[in-house]
């Protein structure tokens, strides 16, 4: 699942602004894969543990000091912004926990001077609730996101 | 075709394979045991026929694969006479006269897109199954084959 440039990006309370992307990532934490007697082919297959993970990309113009740190808990919710009409926003909710944070920052020539381009990723793992709902959840919604 | 143990279906619910475990001679060192130091060894007689049997229980509930978990372990016998039976792998081959004596299971039950467990269980051809061992007047002579 991948949403671009979505309306609005919180993460329990606060705002994350410049949110270009975020990106929602399945893999399996382990794999169970067994073979029989019968012959050469795989005989059963199974992904009993699963990890969601979450990266969110964000463009920073300035000086920022409110970067989440490992550890930190809470529900992601995003929403998105269609093109087309607001019936089809939606809101992606993940109770998650952050992974970590990292920043890349590049120069770029712009007419005479250069200025500097700031990208921060934050990656976090998404939490079920129980161990068998699937953490990420999305809800279609109207009207402006709160 | 499937496996069975004493007619009984205790494996079929998952991709399994069966193994033979080592053969021939049990072989004695004489060092220092009869009173002189030699680096002679002597055959003491022909092993007991083992079977290993591995693989994965698989099953649509918790419940569903607790019975077939209960089938297996209802398989032993508290007793020093355990009534042997025919162990027979997929392709056919019958290992007769056969004892399961030992089932260890994966540390883990896997609950993905099925219930499933992995296991090993172990079917051993026992030379003397009188229990005259333990009265004092038992052979002790083992045997091999299949």
């Amino acid at each position: 699942m991948l949403v671009l440039n979505p309306w609005r990006v919180r993460f329990g309370s606060a705002v994350w602004d410049g949110v270009v992307g975020v990106a929602v990532d399945r893999s399996t934490a382990r794999e169970v894969l067994a073979w029989g007697d019968a012959g050469p082919e795989l005989a059963f297959a199974d992904t009993p543990e699963r990890r969601v993970t979450v990266t969110v990309t964000q463009s920073l113009a300035s000086d920022d000091f409110s970067a989440p740190r490992p550890g930190d808990a809470g529900d992601l919710v995003v929403f998105t912004s269609p093109a087309g009409s607001e019936a089809q926003r939606r809101r992606v909710t993940v109770p998650a926990v952050v992974l970590r944070v990292t920043h890349d920052v590049s120069l770029r020539q712009r007419g005479g001077s250069r200025a500097a381009e700031v990208t921060r990723k934050i990656v976090l793992v998404g939490v079920s609730s129980d161990g068998v709902a699937d953490p990420v959840a999305v809800e279609a919604v109207g009207g402006s996101p709160v | 075709m499937g496996s069975s143990f004493k007619g009984v279906d205790l494996f079929g619910s998952g991709p399994h394979r069966f193994s033979l475990d080592r053969q021939g001679h049990l072989v004695i060192s004489a060092f220092g045991g009869f009173g002189d130091f030699s680096p002679d060894t002597f055959p003491i007689g022909l092993v007991e026929l083992e079977v290993v049997v591995t693989g994965r229980l698989v099953a649509a509930s918790e419940s569903a694969l607790w019975t077939r978990r209960d089938a297996i372990v209802a398989q032993f016998e508290d007793s020093f006479e355990p009534t042997p039976g025919a162990l027979v792998d997929q392709a056919g081959r019958s290992f007769a006269d056969m004892v399961i004596f030992d089932y260890v299971e994966d540390d883990r039950v896997d609950r993905g897109r099925a219930w499933s467990v992995g296991y090993e269980a172990r079917f051993r051809r026992f030379a003397d199954l009188s229990g005259s061992r333990f009265s004092g007047s038992g052979s002790g002579s083992g045997g091999g084959g299949s």
